[in-house]
């Protein structure tokens, strides 16, 4: 066998078990990585918003120290302000991903590199968040009446070693939820971020 | 149906070898090859309004399906229900459709372990592309595509022989 011979049996490959749909509406799609992406961040953009929904109803439903209620507020319009801007920035990426076709390789290389760029957008998103987070989280603790948290956070206003260990704690905690974070988009985006830097990988080195 | 959607589906039709050829280089189960000939169709429909009436249509079908098939991938959960693809009865007859259909079957096999853009070199080199359509299509200059190509045949050649086959 020699390669006139595989171009001579690939002319006469038989392509009958290709089917053709009758309608282009039967066509199902979901295998591409960037398609699996876009699908991620359509639930995950509706999960956020609704949990940034419901944090502003917080004091509604708990205690809040009446006194806590504006800088709960402030802090949580800031958080929203910032989710906006995210939001926005994300929207016009779906928007890409949606209309974006792989009818060129030009097209190909900018749409990967896009999506990467957009996870590590996505990534220091929720970083930015982390704090906003653990301030509403603080103030919450410090409202309760009958919370040990408050006396300690009392103390901490006279007491610099307890002001020193709650600060650490804090830190502590927004390097957990910087680790968790990480965690939680490497195994929810990974996979497909993984597969798309094979690619580039391979389209680099051909080049 | 509307005309455009029909005329898309007729042009499929005319020029499905191309998907065909296309899914068996790039998927070796079954099952994914299917999935991937689902995704080359819709990826085309999702470009036609793209395709420039001027240009041919096999032409345009060629860099859509290929660059589809490039970063398309398996699902996960599926097994390789790889199975060898010599079947039996190829093997033992001796007319020259069979010897053809078995020479196809020991390319398809190799043809699984080359990397996706030496499969995308090999695949134009077989569709009669030229060096300079080859490179233009894959995006790399017309030398390298003759480099790469003359090692993707090498290396397709070393795993034809390995399976036994003569070369």
């Amino acid at each position: 066998m020699n390669f006139d011979d595989i171009k001579s049996a690939w002319s006469n490959d038989n392509d009958d078990n290709v089917v053709v749909p009758s309608s282009v509406d039967q066509l199902k799609t979901l295998q591409l990585p960037v398609e699996k992406l876009r699908s991620n961040m359509k639930i995950e953009f509706y999960v956020q918003l609704f949990s940034l929904i419901l944090i502003g109803f917080l004091p509604r439903y708990t205690y809040f120290a009446p006194v806590l209620i504006i800088p709960f507020y402030v802090v949580y319009f800031v958080a929203v302000a910032i989710s906006v801007y995210y939001f926005f920035k994300f929207h016009l990426f779906y928007k890409q991903l949606n209309t974006a076709t792989l009818r060129s390789k030009d097209r190909l290389y900018a749409l990967y590199y896009e999506a990467k760029l957009s996870i590590e957008m996505y990534k220091s998103y929720a970083y930015t968040l982390i704090p906003f987070a653990l301030l509403e989280m603080a103030m919450h603790m410090a409202s309760r009446q009958d919370s040990k948290m408050k006396a300690v956070f009392q103390a901490a206003v006279t007491n610099q070693a307890i002001a020193i260990t709650m600060v650490s704690v804090f830190l502590a905690m927004l390097l957990l939820l910087m680790a968790i974070t990480t965690f939680w988009v490497n195994s929810y985006y990974g996979k497909y971020m993984k597969q798309i830097g094979k690619v580039l990988e391979e389209f680099k080195e051909a080049a | 149906m509307k005309s455009r959607e029909k005329e898309f589906l007729d042009l499929i039709e005319t020029h499905k070898g191309i998907i065909h050829k296309i899914s068996k280089m790039y998927m070796d189960a079954e099952d994914d090859q299917q999935d991937l000939t689902q995704e080359i169709i819709y990826q085309l429909w999702k470009s036609f309004d793209s395709f420039q009436q001027q240009s041919r249509f096999s032409t345009w079908m060629y860099r859509v399906a290929l660059n589809t098939a490039l970063v398309f991938f398996k699902k996960e959960k599926r097994k390789l229900a790889v199975t060898d693809m010599m079947p039996e009865h190829i093997a033992t007859e001796d007319n020259v459709a069979a010897a053809k259909e078995l020479q196809l079957a020991h390319f398809y096999k190799a043809v699984q372990k080359l990397e996706r853009i030496e499969k995308a070199l090999v695949f134009l080199h077989l569709e009669n592309y030229s060096h300079k359509e080859i490179g233009e299509n894959l995006g790399i200059s017309e030398g390298n595509a003759r480099t790469k190509l003359s090692r993707a045949k090498d290396k397709l050649k070393e795993l034809i022989k390995q399976q036994g086959y003569e070369f």
